[in-house]
């Protein structure tokens, strides 16, 4: 082992400290906001701020390849630990977190001002913070599921921020069903449809944990890689794989992969500053996080055990969602659509890297690239979503068509976005570009017959996500004005730019964008050293030591991809010299169009097949059982008051009541049993039942005592 | 002594604040919490003992034994705690003072005798929890059900007479089948003994033969079965929660449930290991069935009480699985699950009781916007629901989940089970969403509980973030206990 086995120093105090203050604020909040709502919002800004110093004081030593580890005695009866495991991965997500949410929340100063309820706001936001980073610093399974757990009730909290469901908060087009499927949701049921369709994942997560921890006993991450014993034990029964694979249905519902990836556009029902640090920057990239865990762990553990099954499943997966979103990103008439859909489908290249490091010579190929592509991401998908925010405040709508000409009243949040933009779709010298031809790069390297669909589907999702990006530039920024708009000049609502507490947050972060993207190839080597000290002394895997390397052929598909995807945005959007409504007037366009806006029919499916069967059977269970049975047995209206909706109730009342009466006739009434009982008839029953049973057990006791 | 002392205060101390009755109500309320408070004081005291001696093995503060009825040898007046019982003591002198909190505002009739039953519930209780005698045990047994009989019988909602018989028909006959089986063991052992430390070495050396561990089984698992409750058994649980008033259906859930699963490990475990090891599968099937069904059923509930009560079979549903996995988490698992037990449900029938008394029903089709109409009673409903849903907020995901694992090592198609602590947050998040969260109607206005109550139901949760941070407070005592009964079960 080669990390220190440190005593609580201020060292190995701060892991515990960047988790721990945050949520520590989280609870205070509703204290300091006695003091006033001014004192409440800059004490949540405050709490945010300190933990990200002390994040980034944790920086000098990862970036040094030190790795910080520290455990406390949590159940020594069972041999479990709580711990902070700070290798140089952890520290940088940790940093990425910390510093995105920090601007969040200061550009939620300006975002929210006129909101109400902002106690709860805050409270679910630092709390957030601090369960995200308590996934990110945590060294064993088991802590890492509270911080899941957590994370995933404050996104539950926050979709449905504005619970009171008024008509302009809602998600999707109202009036436009599928299959007679409405696709506009209020908040309140986006949160439920998050909370339910994450906890599916959850489940799965759970079920291939404990089975992992009863098979292995220990949760921790060092000793499961040290150990391996356990992949093979779980071999043997056939369980290395389905283990892998549900631990992996965690990261799929969490980062919204498919097939449970149809919640994320919906959260879009919550505030914007939510959405750009849940559900886009951080919480959606926990799923990611898990595999850049329990990758390498099963990866070291599972070689020669035929584990690559498992990331061939990451991979086909990452790359499935990667194309399936992007698609729908086209068609999307929403700003915020237009980013979820482009969140899951990047989140579904991220996961493409963790599962073709499986796949590759040099696990670290992948798993960089990965790690690269969630680093690129994060920073422009923040940047986008706020200025995205303050484009909604200033034009009073959420749907692009209803912007346009908008580059020169909101010029920094024009030139914001399309940096950011640029980074999203690829443009050489932009963040995303470096990091997308890594993945694709690790793709093409896949030395199994899975190398070519897995391209392919990542070739094509370059071109869609280069045409969407510029779509959404274009029908924001450029051209005219749109008729809302105008309609808005006339009752005297200028659009102007954001307030500085909102913008510079955005910049920020585009700059940020650029700045990574000229340095790219000097930034890959150094997370390539960073995550190469990460895997060998965390998880002992051996790695190559080569940082950046171009692949020519990625680098060619990248370009002509962009150059493809952007020309007709350009052309329709931009410069406007054609117009897009004659694409889809019909045949076999228009036809595709309508497939892509109805996502793909996937969510009007989840409906008919369990949301609303599962009503419908409750309440034809309630009106045969209730009303048509129940009723009529009892022959009393008053008697019916005790019977309940269900099968399980029925069979409570009816027949487990009836044995239990004795041998009463069937049919009983309750108000006649309660009667009976007055009269002795039930008593009676009931002596002959104990009577009975004194006789056999007193005949078994005889029998019994003679065979002895 | 000092079993003794926490056995009989209370039940001596019954009957002075009956007597105080004629000095006034508050005369009544005070001494009852001055009593519980007491006792809960010894049962700390006794708790940390073992706790710091690590001696959760054995049997610590012995009393006996000493001879009861001379005429038959082993019929002796034993008490003693260890690792599995002195939990359940602590937990049941805690509720007792929770629960006189919790009387002071919603019992309003019939003081004196209200209070005096309390105690004698607490020191019966205490009694089951601690008697090493099986006679003594069943004396102490029936002994909870008579005060239990009155505080639905009369305390108790509109069916409560209905609720009161049913209640004891089910577990009068229960019982009095375990005691044939009590008697079955006396009378085919020799020498005959209703001593359950001498019982338990016998099974150890072989010498209760297993014709006779069956039948025993048999017989009382119709006694522990009814109380658990185990599904099909169960159905008089419902009826009893929803006619008593809400603390006592702290008592009910908190504690005499606890006195079934309580018996399915000492007795079951300890006196009959070779049955329990052989048709370990009947027990954990029950458990699983009783898991499911609780869950399931608990999901179409109007009455948000009922609800809980059926939450509360599934809960009880974990210790039976525990219990019976025969190995370590299983079995620490399910002894730490009604612990926690005890405390989250004691906590959710009391805000159902605050709710039924503000807002007039318990219907959660009616009722709407807590959040709104009380803040107060709304947070700790959303607190009281993550840790009866096995959220990883309370210690009650540790120990559900012990559980999980210790059926998951038996054999990994037991990870089924995993959906029950999903249906049960699916069940409560949408109860929440509908009456917590939603709009209130314009009309309504209720009020909030005061602060004392805010406060005084608040220390339901305190034990359990206490042991999601720090369980081995509650695991070192228990563990060297599940050591020796896996021990003696053969298992690893």
């Amino acid at each position: 082992m080669t990390y220190e086995a440190a005593q609580l120093t201020f060292e190995t105090l701060t892991p515990w400290l960047v988790w721990f203050i945050p949520m520590l604020g989280a609870i205070l909040t509703p204290l300091i906001a006695k003091a006033g709502d001014k004192a409440r919002n800059y004490f949540a800004v405050a709490v945010s701020l300190l933990s990200a110093l002390l994040a980034a004081s944790m920086l000098p030593a990862a970036l040094g390849g030190n790795v910080i580890h520290h455990q406390v005695e949590w159940i020594p009866a069972l041999k479990i630990t709580a711990g902070v495991l700070a290798d140089p991965i952890a520290v940088l997500m940790a940093n990425i977190v910390a510093w995105i949410s920090f601007l969040i929340m200061v550009y939620s100063i300006g975002y929210m001002k006129d909101e109400t309820s902002l106690t709860r706001y805050w409270f679910f936001m630092n709390f957030f913070i601090g369960n995200m980073q308590l996934i990110v610093l945590s060294d064993n399974f088991l802590q890492l599921f509270f911080g899941w757990e957590g994370v995933g009730l404050c996104s539950y909290g926050l979709i449905g921020f504005w619970n009171r469901d008024e008509e302009k908060h809602w998600v999707g087009t109202p009036g436009h069903t599928v299959w007679g499927v409405p696709q506009a949701y209020s908040p309140t049921h986006a949160g439920m449809k998050a909370f339910i369709t994450t906890r599916i994942g959850d489940i799965s997560f759970l079920i291939g944990l404990l089975i992992l921890y009863s098979v292995a006993g220990t949760f921790d991450f060092i000793h499961l890689a040290e150990n391996k014993q356990w992949a093979s034990s779980l071999a043997a029964m056939g369980l290395l794989i389905p283990v892998g694979v549900l631990i992996f249905g965690g990261a799929i519902g969490k980062s919204a992969q498919f097939p449970l990836h149809e919640w994320l556009p919906d959260a879009m029902a919550g505030p914007t500053a939510v959405s750009a640090l849940i559900h886009a920057a951080t919480m959606v990239k926990a799923g990611v996080f898990l595999m850049a865990r329990a990758g390498p762990i099963f990866y070291s553990a599972g070689s020669g055990l035929g584990v690559t099954g498992f990331f061939e499943a990451i991979a086909w997966i990452g790359a499935f969602t990667a194309f399936l979103a992007a698609t729908q990103a086209m068609v999307a008439k929403e700003v915020k659509k237009v980013l979820a859909y482009s969140t899951v489908s990047q989140i579904g290249y991220m996961m493409l890297g963790m599962g073709v490091a499986g796949l590759v010579a040099d696990f670290a190929t992948g798993y960089v690239a990965g790690f690269f592509h969630l680093t690129s991401h994060a920073i422009f998908k923040a940047a986008m979503f706020m200025g995205a925010g303050a484009l909604i405040h200033a034009t009073e709508t959420k749907y692009m068509n209803e912007m346009g000409g908008l580059r020169k009243s909101m010029r920094i949040t024009y030139i914001s976005m399309l940096l950011a933009a640029a980074g999203l779709a690829g443009v050489p010298l932009f963040s995303g570009f470096w990091s997308k031809d890594a993945i694709l790069g690790a793709t093409l390297s896949v030395n199994t017959p899975s190398a070519v669909p897995l391209t392919i589907l990542a070739s094509a999702t370059v071109f869609i996500t280069a045409f969407y990006s510029f779509r959404m530039i274009g029908m924001i920024f450029h051209g005219e004005p749109s008729h809302h708009l105008e309609k808005l000049e006339e009752h005297g609502h200028h659009i102007h730019e954001a307030p500085r507490v909102m913008w510079l947050p955005y910049a920020i972060l585009a700059v940020a964008t650029v700045a990574i993207g000229l340095t790219g190839p000097f930034f890959e080597g150094a997370l390539h050293s960073i995550a190469g000290s990460s895997l060998e002394k965390v998880f002992e895997l051996h790695v190559e030591e080569e940082g950046f390397k171009l692949n020519f052929v990625a680098l060619g598909i990248s370009i002509a991809g962009l150059g493809v995807g952007a020309f007709p945005a350009y052309r329709y959007y931009i410069a406007r010299t054609a117009d897009p409504s004659s694409l889809v007037s019909g045949g076999f366009l228009a036809a595709l169009y309508r497939f892509l806006e109805n996502r793909w029919y996937i969510n009007a499916l989840y409906y008919k097949v369990f949301v609303y069967p599962s009503v419908t059977i409750g309440r034809g269970l309630f009106k045969v059982f209730e009303t048509g049975v129940i009723d009529r047995l009892s022959g009393a209206a008053a008697s019916s008051s005790i019977a309940v909706s269900s099968v399980g109730n029925w069979i409570d009342v009816n027949i487990i009541d009836w044995f239990a009466n004795g041998t009463a006739a069937a049919g009983t009434v309750m108000s006649r049993t309660a009667r009976r009982i007055q009269s002795g008839v039930t008593e009676q029953y009931v002596f002959i039942f104990v009577i009975g049973i004194i006789i056999v057990i007193l005949a078994v006791l005889a029998l019994g005592s003679e065979m002895n | 002594m000092l079993l003794s002392l926490m056995i009989f205060v209370p039940i001596i101390g019954a009957a002075v604040a009956y007597l105080l009755g004629k000095v006034g109500t508050k005369a009544v309320k005070g001494f009852t919490l001055a009593v519980s408070i007491i006792t809960l004081a010894l049962s700390l005291s006794v708790f940390a003992n073992i706790l710091q001696s690590g001696a959760g093995a054995n049997y610590s503060f012995v009393e006996g034994p000493i001879s009861w009825i001379p005429a038959f040898s082993g019929v002796d007046y034993y008490l003693g705690v260890d690792g599995l019982s002195a939990p359940l003591v602590l937990i049941s002198a805690l509720l007792t003072v929770l629960v006189v909190f919790g009387s002071f505002d919603l019992i309003t009739i019939r003081i004196k005798e209200y209070y005096a039953l309390i105690l004698i519930f607490e020191g019966a209780v205490i009694g089951v929890f601690s008697s090493l005698n099986l006679l003594l045990f069943y004396v102490f047994w029936e002994l909870v059900l008579i005060p239990m009989f009155f505080f639905i019988g009369i305390w108790g909602g509109p069916r409560r007479k209905y609720a009161a018989m049913k209640f004891i028909l089910f577990t009068y006959v229960g019982s009095a089948v375990m005691l044939l089986g009590f008697l079955g063991l006396y009378f085919f052992t020799s020498p005959s003994t209703f001593n359950i430390p001498d019982l338990a070495r016998m099974a150890l050396t072989g010498k209760i033969p297993s014709w006779l561990q069956g039948l025993v089984a048999i017989a009382t698992f119709a006694g522990f079965g009814v109380k658990l409750p185990v599904v099909p058994f169960h159905t008089w649980l419902p009826d009893a929660h929803v006619e008593a008033p809400a603390p006592i259906s702290v008592f009910l859930a908190g504690l005499m449930l606890k006195m079934g699963g309580y018996g399915f490990l000492r007795v079951n475990l300890q006196i009959l290991p070779e049955i329990s090891k052989q048709y370990a599968w009947v027990f954990i099937s029950f458990g699983i069935l009783t898991m499911f069904y609780g869950a399931l059923v608990a999901i179409v509930q109007k009455d948000f009480k009922r609800m809980i009560a059926l939450t509360s079979i599934n809960h009880m549903g974990f210790v039976l699985l525990g219990g019976f996995t025969g190995n370590l988490y299983g079995v620490s698992g399910a002894i730490f699950q009604m612990f926690n037990h005890a405390a989250a449900i004691g906590l959710l029938f009391m805000l159902s009781g605050y709710i039924h008394e503000q807002a007039g029903t318990r219907d959660v089709t009616i009722l709407r916007g807590l959040r709104f109409t009380m803040p107060r009673t709304a947070t700790l409903v959303i607190l009281a629901a993550l840790a009866g849903m096995g959220a990883p907020a309370f210690s009650s995901f540790l120990s559900e989940y012990m559980v999980i694992v210790g059926a998951i090592s038996l054999d990994p198609r037991y990870a089924i089970v995993v959906l029950v602590p999903g249906l049960t947050a699916g069940y409560f998040m949408w109860v929440i969403r509908r009456t917590v969260m939603s709009q209130p109607k314009e009309e309504v206005h209720h009020h909030d509980m005061n602060r004392f109550s805010a406060l005084t139901l608040s220390l339901y949760l305190i034990p359990l973030i206490l042991l999601l941070i720090f369980p081995s407070l509650l695991l070192n005592v228990v563990d060297p206990l599940s050591r020796s009964l896996i021990a003696a079960l053969g298992g690893a």
